[in-house]
């Protein structure tokens, strides 16, 4: 009799303790959940860093033949890949496929521009988004001329269902006019609810919005443009090597 | 008595202590966490739930009405949608909408024309139905890439 309740106040000891452990996580996970922190990202993370990758600053994702096309017409095609690099074709745009995150920086080099139209000339980052059943979701960065009377204007502007938000997040006028012949690299920082943009490795802008916590990234030209690329690629914010 | 609540020979290295160690107050202690913990997670979940919009979902929902102006003050056929939800609808000739079923709480209705959108932030009360004014559209709106080489 007294071995069996030995034995029974014994096992209630472990359901306590397991209950404990349980509890913990359960607050853990909670509390990650309410920080806007996904425990599939910190898991992926932690993985990554005990497999030692990253160490070497490896892109996260990266240009390549394969890219993620909106489905809404709005958009008249997807990025190609060519032999020196990627091509958009004006309003044309795509994702990395596969690739989301919270915390990340992007950036996009050796770029050319084909004005075929002499205006809405321009390009961009996509950040943080996703190609939702009625359109974009997420926010872009972009360079933009609407014509030749207009200065050149960069801004942050956010997207939901394939519809662009306005006023702009943040918009600014540039002093003097990019040159459209050699146009800059450009470079997105997203770090929690701060994006800050980068042309040719100066800062150029900053802008803050707190709708969207993660997405993916990818690239885009306005209307009267044709990009040209050489890459295109997504870094964790501990690396310092993209573009700026 | 577990394991656990047995108590160390270093207790009695000086002899039999005045006071005897009381062995079920581990066990206390660790309910104590236990419970603390309950509550907490209790707390967190209820956060939670307000953040993600289920416990609108629970508090209710409400209507919004409207009317859509385009950037000329002409009423105009919009589409309506609320940030974060599948609801959406279109507004009828004269500009007017009206948007059932929206979870109780604070929401962001977006107003969309040709591929232009502004939001509106409007607390929306369960069982009740809520003015929204107008939604006018600016000339800047309009001013973008896609709606001029459309109109060309």
């Amino acid at each position: 009799m007294e071995r069996t309740i030995g034995k029974f106040q014994k096992g209630q000891g472990l359901v306590e303790y397991a209950l404990l452990l349980l509890l913990i996580a359960f607050v853990t996970g909670l509390s990650l959940n309410i920080a806007g922190v996904s425990v599939q990202d910190l898991y992926n993370q932690v993985t990554a860093g005990l497999r030692g990758e990253n160490t070497d600053c490896s892109p996260l994702a990266r240009a390549g033949s394969e890219w993620d096309a909106s489905d809404d017409k709005f958009w008249r095609g997807g990025i190609e890949q060519q032999e020196d690099g990627y091509r958009a074709c004006p309003l044309c745009g795509g994702l990395l496929p596969g690739f989301s995150g919270n915390d990340y920086q992007v950036g996009l080099s050796g770029v050319q521009v084909e004005k075929t139209n002499p205006t809405w000339n321009g390009y961009g980052i996509t950040f943080r988004a996703e190609n939702g059943p009625k359109g974009l979701n997420g926010y872009m960065f972009e360079v933009e001329k609407v014509n030749k009377n207009n200065p050149t204007r960069i801004y942050f502007s956010k997207w939901v269902n394939g519809v662009q938000i306005k006023p702009y997040i943040k918009m600014f006028y540039l002093p003097s006019d990019i040159d459209w012949n050699n146009p800059p690299d450009m470079s997105v920082k997203v770090e929690g609810d701060t994006f800050t943009a980068y042309m040719d490795g100066q800062q150029v802008l900053q802008g803050k919005d707190t709708t969207y916590p993660t997405g993916g990234s990818g690239v885009f030209s306005n209307a009267g443009t044709e990009l040209n690329f050489s890459d295109f690629l997504a870094n964790s914010l501990d690396c310092e090597e993209v573009s700026q | 008595m577990s394991f656990e609540e047995s108590p160390s020979l270093d207790l009695y290295k000086d002899g039999l202590p005045s006071r005897l160690p009381d062995p079920s107050s581990k066990r206390k202690r660790i309910w104590a966490m236990i419970i603390g913990l309950a509550i907490l997670s209790v707390g967190l979940a209820f956060f939670n739930m307000a953040q993600d919009g289920t416990l609108a979902i629970l508090a209710g929902t409400g209507t919004a009405i409207g009317t859509v102006y385009d950037d000329q003050g002409n009423p105009i056929v919009a589409e309506i949608s609320v940030f974060g939800t599948t609801l959406s609808t279109q507004s009828d000739q004269a500009g007017h909408f009206k948007l059932e079923g929206i979870p109780a709480g604070q929401q962001v209705v977006v107003v969309a024309y040709r591929h232009s959108g502004r939001e509106y932030t409007v607390n929306v009360i369960a069982g009740q139905t809520t003015e929204m004014g107008e939604a006018r559209f600016q000339t800047d709106d309009f001013m973008n890439g896609w709606s001029q080489s459309s109109a060309q």
